[in-house]
Order: structure tokens, then C-alpha cells, then sequence
């Protein structure tokens, strides 16, 4: 994939005006991606900016939280009728648990109701941020061309759901059913192919670590969120979430043939190439801005990816 | 009438986007990567004159010769050897295993048209015969449709011999030792050998796969949690050792006697 245009990152430190209490931006900008004719694993760089951002105590599976304004998250935010696509999510940003997030269930004005929180935080005070999700409609362009060009997202199990792009949004397998709501997740790929479009994304780089689930029955199409740069192989610190010799990685050419240019696998501390050698600090293979790579694993887990500002 | 040709239109449309989109996505190159790698931490073949108490000592490596990851295929499509073509092979011995497994219907991956090999690629046994000594080989873009997933696979060692990446064939008819593993039916899919899904990487090793005697085709299983694997002998070189004993038992009786 060819970036188009250097993200336009603007540090805007200022609180937003109108949320005072809940939320502030951070380094926000757009980012321009030129997908190839063919087929190509896109991960947008890019979060929305946050609606809420204080601490939260864990209660089982809710986060009671304080300080919502009005507008900001009201009790109808999180769903608008359509229950199996969560528009919000509630994000842990420190701790042991930095990085993980739940898809927010339900909420009112004092706390959110999550699913699978760790027991481990029942009672804890942490710090959080809560954001909607990035959809496919955050990535659709009209040059794409309709009931054409199609997206593929891998489920955990390792069937694949296609969206066709249509009248600006997205449709599901039938043709019809409206899935332009449907969530990318931080750090997830999507293969979309098409006969070559332009793509722009929006939004505020992330600050701190994502937890990007990894399943076992799958292979996990997930890429770094860096909306500006390539990130070097050495940088994704994904070492540590791979079983030793056993869990490795496909690179991909941004060819649209999706042709496997590296393979990596870990010795649990260093990435190793494809002899299995460890990489040496000075190696070169990056993966490409806004794309990602195909990750096997043989136990479900997640890999703490890094904020780009961190690596 | 209007409203059938709108309707017809709409279809055609749809279909017509349907097959561009199968188009298009025809165009990605499906396909899976395979590794193998064997040392000291994930487990490797030994030779025959195993010495279980010191199985790091370096007499008891391989350090000739190279391993070959493949499968079975024939003109009915893919399949699993039985257990006779197995007795068949080993009877056969090792200088004569590689092409009897070539007529079987053995298909080394890095023979797959549009299979390459990755970075680093050394299938080779040990160039100095050292515990540590890494064989790590991958190949990358073997076309998912001359390779499915759950595929089953098999890892061989020879004691002799390379493969030929030009002429897509090895010499491994000069070897005297060779072994077979294949880890099946295990109840952890990641410990099984078989072939990955669309996109994925499967990589091969035998101390994760906690080999049993059924996954040692040919050889002998010396040590599942270290992972390693003796070779045979020639059937020639076992003949000679039993005439050897014979030989010894023989001497012994005429001595009692």
C-alpha cells in the first residue's frame, strides 16, 4: 500500500470546549491510504477521540464512572438498536491491564455495563477512556465501486464475514442487510479488496498500549496503529505474545496479490526471521503504514501492541 | 413489467458485482506458509547410534544431510500412507526411501509451483554437529489450493544427500539413515503437523507436539518431552549389527560348550 499523503498530525493540547470535565484530544490528523487493485490488509491508524476519560471503579461488570455530561454519553449512546454491533467501548489506560477493552453493553448517567472484565480488577479504581468504535463506514470512499469492492474481517473462529461496499456504506453476505456499522477493532485488520481505491481515515493517534485479542482457531489479520509511518518488525514488541518456535507471521507485499515477503517467529524474547534466526536490531522489515499482517498463534491470547508514540 | 425489468436489472447488477468481487478476490494470492525448525530447546532428529544418557553430546546428532517437509498426493487427491506402505518404505532402506516416497506420492512443499523459500532458509543437518546448531526453514507462498488446510504433514530426515531447489528434487538416495515423523491426532490442533489456514503459518517442531510412537513413522521415538527422534539404519547396516550378535551369541554358546 502507498501512503498518499503524510498524516497531518496536529498536537492540540487544549481542552475541548463544551466537555471540560470528560474529554480532551490528543494528536489528531488524517491519513490518506492507496490500496492497490486487488487485495490488501488495512488497519486504520487512527482511534476516535475520546468521550469520557477519568477513573472508573470495577464493580463485577460494570465501571461505575462520575462525570458524564450531558450529550457526552447518554444512556441510549451505546446501542441504536442494532444489540450485536456495540457502538462504545470502555478502555483500561494504565496498569496491568492498559490496553484492554470491553464493548459497552449498556450504561447510565453513573457507570457502563461491559462483559468479560477481569475478575482480577473487581473493586480496583482504574483509569479509562471511553470512545465510539471505528466502523466500516469510517473507511468506505466513493471511488469504491458498489457491490464490488468488499471487505473480508476474519471472526475469532476463522470464518470470514464479507461487506460489500454500497450507496456509501456497507452491506452484509446477503446484499442487503446495512453493515456499515460493523466495528474494526484497534489493532484489527480488514482484507479489503477492490480494483484500487483511495481511502482517507480520521481521528487522534492512540497514547497508550492496545490489547489486541489473538485466537487460535483463526488467523489473526492485525496490523500496529501507526497512521504515519512504517513500524519496523523489531518495534511491534510481539516477541513475548508468541509461543516460542511455535507462533509465527506473514508480511505481505503491498501488491494486492497479498504475497508473503517475510515470516516471523519468536524465541519468546526476539523476533526470528525465517531460518528462525533472531533479527538482528539493525533489520529493515517494517510493516508498511496502515497495514497489517497475519499472525498464527496455537493459544488464544492478546499482544500488548504499543501506542506509535512508544516505539 | 417495468418493475420485472428494474428487478432483472438490479439482479444482473448484483451478479455482475459478484463475480468481479470473486474476481478481485481471485487476484490475492492465497496461500500458506510452512516452517520447520529443530535444535536443542524444540527437539531434532538423532542419529541411529543414539545414546539416550547423552543425548546432547554431539555424537549423537546428525551432521550430514538435510530434512524434507511435505505430503501425499495422488491423481485421487490428497491422502495418509498406510501402515504397510510404512513397512514397505523401511524394508526398502534408506538409500532407496526418498524415491519409493516420490512414487508414493510424497510432494515436498518447496516443490508447490509458486512456493519460495524465506529468509535464512537452512534445512541442512549441522555443519559442525553442535547441540545448539539451528535448522530453521520456511516456505512461503505455497498456493493454498495445491496445499488446503488441515493438509497433514510430514517432517523427513536423511543422513545424506540436499535438495535442489532448481531441480526440484534431492539426492537423498545416498543417505544410510532416515526417519519419519508426523504428529496426528493429537487432541491440540496446534500439536498435529497439518497444513494452516488461507494466510496462516504453521511451524513445525517436535517437543511441542509431544510426539508419541505412532507419530514416528520410521525411526524410534527417544524422547517425547525433548523431542527427539533416532533415525534407522539401512536395513543392510541392521543386518550386519544382528549378524554381529549372532555372531557373539554364537561364540559364547561354543565357548560354554
Amino acid at each position: 500500500m502507498k501512503k498518499l499523503n503524510i498524516a497531518l498530525a496536529i498536537l492540540v493540547s487544549a481542552v475541548m470546549a463544551g466537555n471540560a470535565a470528560t474529554a480532551t484530544s490528543g494528536i489528531v490528523g488524517y491519513s490518506k491510504i492507496s490500496a492497490p487493485s486487488g487485495t490488501v490488509a488495512i488497519v486504520p491508524g487512527f482511534v476516535k477521540a475520546a468521550k469520557f476519560t477519568g477513573t472508573a471503579t470495577v464493580t463485577g461488570q460494570s465501571f461505575g464512572v462520575s462525570g458524564f455530561s450531558v450529550g457526552v454519553l447518554n444512556p441510549s449512546a451505546h446501542s441504536d438498536g442494532r444489540p450485536n454491533y456495540p457502538t462504545h467501548y470502555i478502555e483500561i489506560t494504565s496498569g496491568t491491564y492498559e490496553g484492554f477493552l470491553f464493548d459497552i453493553l449498556s450504561n447510565s448517567g453513573t457507570s457502563v455495563t461491559a462483559a468479560n472484565i477481569p475478575s482480577a480488577i473487581n473493586g480496583q479504581t482504574v483509569s479509562v477512556v471511553i470512545r465510539s468504535h471505528i466502523t466500516l463506514d469510517d473507511i468506505a470512499s466513493t471511488s469504491m465501486a458498489e457491490y464490488s469492492d468488499a471487505v473480508n474481517l476474519i471472526n475469532p473462529d476463522g470464518s470470514a464475514s464479507t461487506r460489500y461496499y454500497a450507496a456509501g456504506s456497507w452491506v452484509a453476505e446477503d446484499y442487503s442487510t446495512a453493515a456499515g456499522h460493523t466495528v474494526i477493532y484497534p489493532g484489527q485488520a480488514v482484507l479489503l479488496s477492490s480494483g484500487g481505491v483511495t481511502i482517507t481515515t480520521t481521528g487522534v493517534v492512540k497514547t497508550t498500549k492496545t490489547a489486541v485479542p489473538l485466537y487460535a482457531a483463526a488467523v489473526n489479520y492485525v496490523g500496529p496503529l501507526s497512521p504515519s509511518n512504517d513500524t519496523g518488525v523489531n518495534k511491534l514488541q510481539i516477541a513475548s505474545s508468541m509461543v516460542p518456535y511455535s507462533d509465527g507471521f506473514n508480511q505481505f507485499a503491498s501488491d494486492g496479490f497479498m504475497t508473503t515477503t517475510g515470516t516471523f517467529y519468536s524465541d519468546g524474547t526476539d523476533i526470528l526471521d525465517a531460518g528462525y534466526n533472531p533479527l538482528p536490531p539493525t533489520a529493515t522489515d517494517s510493516i508498511k503504514i496502515n497495514t497489517g499482517f497475519a499472525l498464527s498463534v496455537q493459544s488464544d491470547g492478546y499482544w500488548i501492541m504499543p501506542s506509535p508514540l512508544d516505539r | 413489467m417495468k418493475k420485472m425489468k428494474l428487478t432483472n436489472s438490479i439482479c444482473f447488477r448484483i451478479c455482475g458485482a459478484a463475480i468481479l468481487a470473486i474476481t478481485f478476490n481471485t487476484a490475492s494470492n492465497a496461500a500458506v506458509t510452512i516452517g520447520y525448525v529443530a535444535n536443542s530447546a524444540v527437539g531434532y532428529f538423532v542419529t541411529s547410534a543414539k545414546d539416550p544418557v547423552t543425548l546432547v553430546s554431539t555424537s549423537t546428532l546428525v551432521n550430514t544431510g538435510e530434512v524434507s517437509v511435505g505430503f501425499f498426493k495422488n491423481v485421487s487427491g490428497f491422502f495418509n500412507p498406510t501402515a504397510s506402505d510404512w513397512s514397505s518404505i523401511l524394508n526398502g532402506g534408506a538409500s532407496n526411501a526418498w524415491s519409493s516416497l516420490l512414487t508414493l506420492g510424497y510432494t515436498d512443499v518447496r516443490s508447490v509451483s509458486g512456493a519460495t523459500l524465506g529468509t535464512g532458509f537452512d534445512p541442512s543437518f549441522s555443519t559442525g554437529g553442535t547441540p545448539t546448531t539451528n535448522i530453521g526453514m520456511t516456505t512461503q507462498n505455497i498456493p493454498f489450493a495445491s496445499l488446503p488446510a488441515s493438509t497433514r504433514l510430514y517432517v523427513l530426515g536423511f543422513n545424506a544427500g540436499a535438495w535442489d531447489n532448481t531441480a526440484k528434487n534431492a539426492t537423498f538416495g545416498t543417505a544410510t539413515e532416515f526417519g519419519v515423523v508426523s504428529a496426528f491426532g493429537h487432541s491440540t490442533a496446534a500439536q498435529n503437523f497439518i497444513s494452516p489456514a488461507d494466510g496462516g503459518t504453521k511451524s513445525i517442531q517436535f517437543k511441542s507436539a509431544l510426539l508419541t510412537d505412532s507419530d514416528v513413522l520410521i525411526g524410534s521415538l527417544v524422547s517425547s518431552a525433548n523431542g527427539t527422534v533416532a533415525m534407522i539404519p539401512e536395513p543392510s547396516s541392521a543386518s550386519l549389527l544382528a549378524l554381529g550378535l549372532a555372531g557373539l551369541v554364537a561364540l559364547r554358546v561354543r565357548r560354554k560348550s
